[in-house]
């Protein structure tokens, strides 16, 4: 009750919602007849309930379901794959290490060097697949294979630049990097092309970009991604824990920005990137 | 509305990857799950993105659905646990607040001097605009009970299941956010007998 003599709250709302037994509504209805108070608390809550009542539908304005059988139609690829080829894939794995062990075994018989898994690691991605980047800035164990993944190596930027066929590209991309300062770039190689990664000290904070042809395919495995927008420009949003990363295209390179997710830096660079000249 | 067999039938179809099955389910359930995460946001894009993430969840889990609640009950659930990541990292992320509605907007506009009396000047859409305005502010178990109620049209029981409470703490909820918005449309003059 919330004062002598008058209903509660809570009563007055299960007793609209005709959640009070046919005894308690009595006893309600007899209380109303005679107390104004309560009377004008329960117009209140009815008021409330025709507004909401009366309020107009959201109608859903966008086409949902594609994106829906995108997502779907991908897992399914990956499942599909492996169920139709898990014997294989199984037989397939225990070749490997059965001659990756005796590979291991006869160096350090012989006491040769040991290989350097960035320069040896197959090369046979089409796409950039960013998701164990992702879960590498948590788990350092993932980053591996992320970086195995690729032949990643540590390149100067200038040498980078010229890899990536960039230096005349007119966006802003080669004037930021150069200003930026504390950076290490590397290059990496999927299949069938590279893609450019600068990692930025700035300000205590550190974040990633990474350059690649416009139309190079990149995918985020094990994470869900989601349409938001900078400024004017439309993004692929995926968050990470507390790191996210933001995919966007200009009319000369796709790129993806990786940071901390309260990282100013992270909307900045692509503003400034899509910026127009 | 299709009956609870028909949608027994759609989720084992659906569950053996049925995708037809599937999207007749969407069909169904698309409405309710963005309603939802709409009033529950405040934001049309980021209801969008919920509904899809809701029906991508969905079928991942179309295995572990039991038929021990009902199926709209259980796309609520997750639909309504969604939406609380979201308000989370709302909370802590300011930079993103662009597209949700921002505090006092309604109420700026109605503090203006052009409103002189509430019911001279105040027409529906602005009192809905102030109660979504107050909504977004209270606490997000008071909003979600409040929304499944006067917006979905769920029964106590219902409201429990989906917030794994009891119908007790739903009826204490319920009548904490009606108390919360009832009050602050007093503020404005905002009686009972406005849409009488």
């Amino acid at each position: 009750m919330k004062e002598q003599n008058h209903i509660s709250d809570e009563h007055l709302s299960r007793y609209m919602d005709d959640e009070f037994s046919a005894t308690e509504q009595t006893a309600v209805n007899e209380h109303l007849e005679t107390c104004k108070i309560c009377r004008n608390r329960l117009s209140q809550f009815n008021l409330l309930h025709k507004a909401a009542t009366e309020s107009p539908e959201p109608v859903m304005e966008g086409a949902v379901w594609p994106g829906i059988e995108r997502e779907l139609d991908s897992a399914t690829v990956h499942k599909g794959f492996f169920n139709r080829y898990k014997r294989w894939v199984a037989a397939a794995a225990v070749f490997l290490i059965a001659i990756t062990a005796g590979w291991m075994l006869l160096n350090n018989q012989t006491g040769g060097p040991a290989a350097s898994t960035e320069t040896t690691a197959s090369v046979n991605r089409f796409s950039f697949d960013f998701g164990p980047y992702l879960a590498g800035l948590s788990e350092p164990d993932q980053m591996k294979r992320f970086t195995d993944g690729y032949n990643r190596e540590e390149v100067e930027l200038d040498y980078a630049i010229a890899q990536m066929n960039v230096e005349n590209s007119p966006d802003r991309f080669q004037e930021l990097m150069k200003n930026l300062p504390q950076k290490t770039v590397y290059l990496l190689n999927s299949a069938c092309c590279k893609s450019m990664q600068v990692t930025v000290q700035h300000q205590g904070k550190s974040f990633t970009i990474f350059k690649q042809p416009r139309s190079h395919p990149v995918e985020f495995s094990g994470y869900t991604t989601k349409h938001t927008r900078i400024g004017s420009t439309d993004c692929t949003l995926v968050e990470a824990g507390q790191y996210m990363a933001l995919t966007f295209t200009t009319d000369f390179a796709k790129y993806v920005v990786i940071g901390e997710e309260n990282n100013p830096m992270l909307t900045t660079i692509t503003q400034e990137l899509t910026a127009q000249h | 509305m299709i009956d609870i067999d028909s949608v027994e039938t759609l989720v084992r179809s659906a569950r053996e990857g049925d995708r037809k099955a599937f999207k007749t389910l969407y069909n169904q359930y698309k409405q309710s799950v963005y309603r939802t995460a709409y009033r529950l946001l405040g934001d049309r894009m980021r209801a969008e993105d919920i509904t899809q993430e809701v029906f991508v969840n969905i079928h991942h889990k179309l295995n572990t659905f039991e038929f021990e609640s009902t199926f709209s009950t259980w796309c609520y659930r997750i639909t309504v646990n969604a939406c609380y990541d979201v308000m989370r990292k709302h909370k802590r992320r300011a930079k993103y607040n662009d597209g949700l509605i921002e505090p006092g907007t309604y109420e700026a506009q109605i503090k203006s001097p052009r409103h002189t009396q509430p019911e001279e000047i105040l027409n529906r859409k602005e009192l809905h605009g102030l109660i979504n305005e107050k909504l977004q502010s209270i606490h997000e178990d008071l909003k979600t009970t409040f929304v499944l109620r006067e917006f979905e049209k769920l029964s106590y029981r219902e409201i429990a299941d989906v917030m794994s409470c009891s119908e007790g703490t739903v009826a204490s909820r319920l009548a904490r956010a009606r108390d919360h918005l009832a009050d602050y449309l007093s503020k404005f003059g905002i009686d009972g007998s406005y849409l009488n």
